[in-house]
């Protein structure tokens, strides 16, 4: 008797549902809800923010912050907010609407609601500024933002749309304009990202990028975006070229952001390194940090620096592009040797030793390393009779020291990018990726572990080799405790935070997060724990990193079906005889 | 014996300490399907894994086409032209089957063979040919099973190391797999075959070894076994 009851209780509840569902259809009230939160948006980045313009050591923080006009970081909020109300209108109108739609309004809405409170959060917990100076601004525009994520959610319980796809051809020409403007306008907002000087203003800035850019991502975007940059693929790096050739003429002379893309540089050529043990080769590396050490003390100890105990000095270029790749290589190929048989956390913790090893060597090789005090006043390199640190005029135009170091590194980088590419598609890299995937399966197929494996460790400590040796001349000193774990931590963040496994979203990582820190550094020690909170929040809502590979994307994203497929193979290694 | 194409001479095996195959000899003759049949922890396994070079005999040698083989690494095993499909299949499950299936001939150069065999392979296993861009992980465990056989066919090898083919697999799918073993045989293949699923992989071979703690039991020709008494009790459950 109890089953008919229980079938009659399930056919209301049905019912019920589908009343709902019909009502939802007919009331739009919680999408009328998302344009409404944008416009209390808009309203909220016009009100007062702070009661008085706010100083640090004299400067004002945002701008014209007390004035009713729009600067600082209300400029982004009155963006994002425009973003809501316009895309909430656009998605009201439209005759058929999905969940993806709801999900990209909610991230807008997210982001509206975010940006105020974590400006606030921030001036009033690291700025000494008291709460009772912040203006209605913030806390009206946060307001605004949680209506228009709420209002998105009711979108939620609708059909997704169906998965995006790269853009098809539609001409030459369209295909061409597409690049061209989807380059121009991310150059526009590196620079932008620059140009912003104020904290304040920069993490307004940064929150609305971020939601942006997730919004488009969920709406598939960057997904379509995929088949032009595919068909014109000589173009997309021809004109990448020109843009980053360009890029010191639009410093006006002030060097200190060049300088800090040209570490960006150097970071992106280590990440990449590392990129080949972590991501291809799937071998955890926590002691990467001992061959960008290596490479450093290699070019200090040839490189003619006043203030060493040994000089033996060797050309610059022979240093850069061998002797210093060798011998990190070298170093590399010992350490794996050791390791061979370990895997996971027992290979972590090994090379975590590795790294200290060579750390506290240097500390103490006295004779050769000048123990603590490392080796200083290294002078830029010369080439030909040249030093780089001058410069050099081309039609007029003066082209500093820093710009030469920045054109340095551009050139190391595409040549690795285009190592990396031929390897990965060579034996070679298909050998680490079978490896990475299934280490008994790959010997099986006639692969060469042992050999594989070393090689990994030899072509990641190359690059690392290569970057420590320009480092080296860069900052004109080196010494042990600029070579530390958290170094090797770093590089691994941005490897894995750009997208293990995939060149471009490794060099994404790498600039991501030397900038990162930089443009906080009025926060101080404080910018660490922003910048930990923004890790901690991609590799929860992206674990796969800001660009993955399709493979890597495949594993964390998981169907039923592999997920199932793999648990049983583990079942049955288990249960082998 | 002279024609014999694996001849595995006394071999005995250890985990660490533990002795997993216990002084084991058995030989493979050329164009025939030889299965080990065992009950589970018998050593099997540990056999199959030793002949390809993932593990190395304490004592006893190991002879293929009149080489010794114990010592080699397992890479240089596979390219003397012994492939094998190893237990749990162990397909890449990230890579897409086709490269799954490249992924087999990786000790080959010859671009326009491979092309070839992948063709064959595909004519062999036609599923394999419709998934041939999804991922390997998704398929089924039928389709994964023919994926690992596929792929250690790619090498092009002379010896087919098979490991449980059937296991964890509907009888149907295990008949469709046994089938096509036969075929590969009578295309010329020389077989040895590790089940625990006694009784089809006794109907399929020309002849059967019982292993039990690590020690070989019984030794017949596989019709035989089937009629054997013990064997009938111990692995075909029948009284």
């Amino acid at each position: 008797m109890a089953a008919p009851t229980a079938v009659a209780g399930r056919n209301r509840a049905d019912a019920r549902a589908e009343a709902m569902a019909r009502l939802r259809q007919r009331v739009r009230l919680p999408l009328v809800a998302v344009p409404a939160g944008g416009l209390v948006g808009i309203l909220g980045s016009y009100l007062y923010w702070t009661l008085s313009p706010v100083r640090v050591e004299g400067v004002p923080l945002t701008g014209r912050l007390a004035d009713y006009g729009i600067g600082g970081v209300r400029t982004w909020s009155l963006l994002l907010a425009l973003a809501v109300l316009v895309y909430g209108a656009l998605v009201l109108r439209a005759r058929s609407r999905n969940a993806t739609q709801g999900e990209a309004l909610a991230r807008l809405g997210i982001g509206l609601a975010v940006l105020p409170v974590v400006w606030a959060l921030t001036l009033v917990m690291f700025l000494d500024v008291e709460v009772g100076r912040l203006g209605p601004g913030p806390w009206v525009t946060a307001a605004g933002g949680l209506l228009a994520w709420l209002g998105a959610r009711g979108l939620l319980a609708a059909e997704p749309a169906p998965a995006a796809e790269p853009w098809a051809r539609r001409s030459m020409l369209v295909d061409l304009a597409v690049v061209v403007v989807a380059e121009l306008v991310a150059f526009g907002v590196f620079l932008l990202g620059i140009e912003i000087d104020d904290p304040g203003e920069f993490l307004g800035f940064f929150i609305a990028l971020t939601a942006i850019a997730a919004t488009l991502s969920t709406i598939g975007v960057f997904k379509g975006l995929a088949g032009p940059f595919a068909r014109n693929e000589g173009v997309a790096i021809a004109l990448l070229a020109v843009l980053l050739l360009l890029f010191p003429f639009t410093q006006e002379g002030n060097t200190f952001w060049i300088q800090v893309t040209a570490q960006a540089g150097l970071f992106v050529l280590a990440a990449l390194g590392l990129n080949i043990v972590v991501g291809s080769a799937g071998l955890l590396d926590l002691g990467y940090v001992a061959f960008f050490g290596i490479g450093a003390y290699v070019a200090a100890l040839t490189g003619n620096a006043l203030l060493t105990n040994v000089n033996f000095h060797l050309p610059f270029l022979l240093v850069v592009f061998i002797v210093a790749p060798v011998v990190a290589a070298i170093f590399g190929v010992l350490l794996g040797a050791p390791t061979l048989r370990l895997r996971g956390d027992y290979l972590a913790i090994v090379t975590l030793g590795f790294g200290e090893i060579v750390r506290i060597t240097l500390n103490n090789l006295d004779p050769i390393t000048r123990g603590p005090n490392g080796i200083s006043s290294i002078p830029d390199p010369v080439v030909g009779g040249w030093s780089m640190g001058e410069g050099f005029t081309v039609a007029g135009f003066e082209i500093s020291g820093n710009s030469v170091y920045f054109y340095l590194l551009l050139a190391l980088i595409a040549l690795t990018l285009a190592t990396i590419y031929r390897l990965n598609d060579s034996r070679i890299g298909r050998a680490w990726v079978a490896v990475r995937e299934d280490e008994v399966a790959a010997a099986a197929m006639g692969i060469n572990t042992t050999i594989i494996k070393l090689l990994a460790f030899g072509a990641g400590a190359w690059f690392a080799g290569m970057a420590g040796a320009v480092n080296a001349h860069l900052l004109t000193q080196v010494s042990p405790d600029s070579y530390t774990f958290p170094f090797s931590v770093l590089i691994l963040a941005m490897v894995v935070l750009g997208g293990l496994g995939n060149p471009p979203g490794v060099v994404l990582g790498a600039i991501i997060l030397t900038f990162l820190p930089e443009k906080l550094r009025e926060f101080s020690d404080i910018r660490f724990l922003v910048f930990g909170f923004a890790l901690i929040l991609i590799m929860r809502f992206r674990p796969e990193g800001l660009l993955p590979s399709a493979r890597r994307r495949r594993e964390l994203h998981a169907t039923g079906e592999t997920a199932a497929a793999e648990s049983q193979q583990l079942f049955d290694v288990r249960s082998g005889t | 014996m002279d024609e014999a194409l694996l001849d595995v001479k006394d071999i005995h095996v250890f985990y660490g300490n533990i002795e997993a195959v216990k002084g084991l000899s058995f030989h493979v003759n050329r164009s025939e399907i030889v299965c080990l049949i065992g009950a589970n922890g018998a050593g099997k396994t540990t056999t199959l894994r030793t002949v390809s070079g993932l593990l190395r005999p304490r004592e006893g040698a190991i002879f293929y086409e009149e080489q010794r083989i114990d010592l080699l690494p397992a890479h240089e095993v596979v390219t003397l032209g012994v492939a094998q499909s190893p237990e749990g299949r162990r397909i890449f499950p990230r890579m897409s089957v086709r490269e799954n299936l490249d992924m087999g001939a990786f000790i080959r150069r010859d671009a326009a063979g491979q092309r070839e065999d992948m063709d064959r392979i595909m004519e062999l296993f036609p599923i394999l040919k419709e998934r041939a861009r999804q991922a390997a992980g998704t398929l089924s465990g039928g389709e994964q099973q023919m994926l690992a056989m596929g792929r250690a066919l790619m090498a092009r090898p002379r010896l087919l190391l098979l490991d449980e083919p059937s296991m964890g697999l509907a009888p149907l799918v295990v008949q469709t797999i046994f089938d096509t073993i036969r075929d590969i045989n009578e295309q010329g293949m020389t077989v040895l075959l590790v089940e625990q699923n006694a009784a089809q992989a006794l109907s399929l071979a020309h002849r059967g070894y019982v292993i039990e703690t690590g020690k070989i039991v019984l030794e017949d020709e596989a019709s035989a076994l089937l009629e054997n008494e013990q064997v009938r009790k111990a692995y075909l459950g029948e009284e």
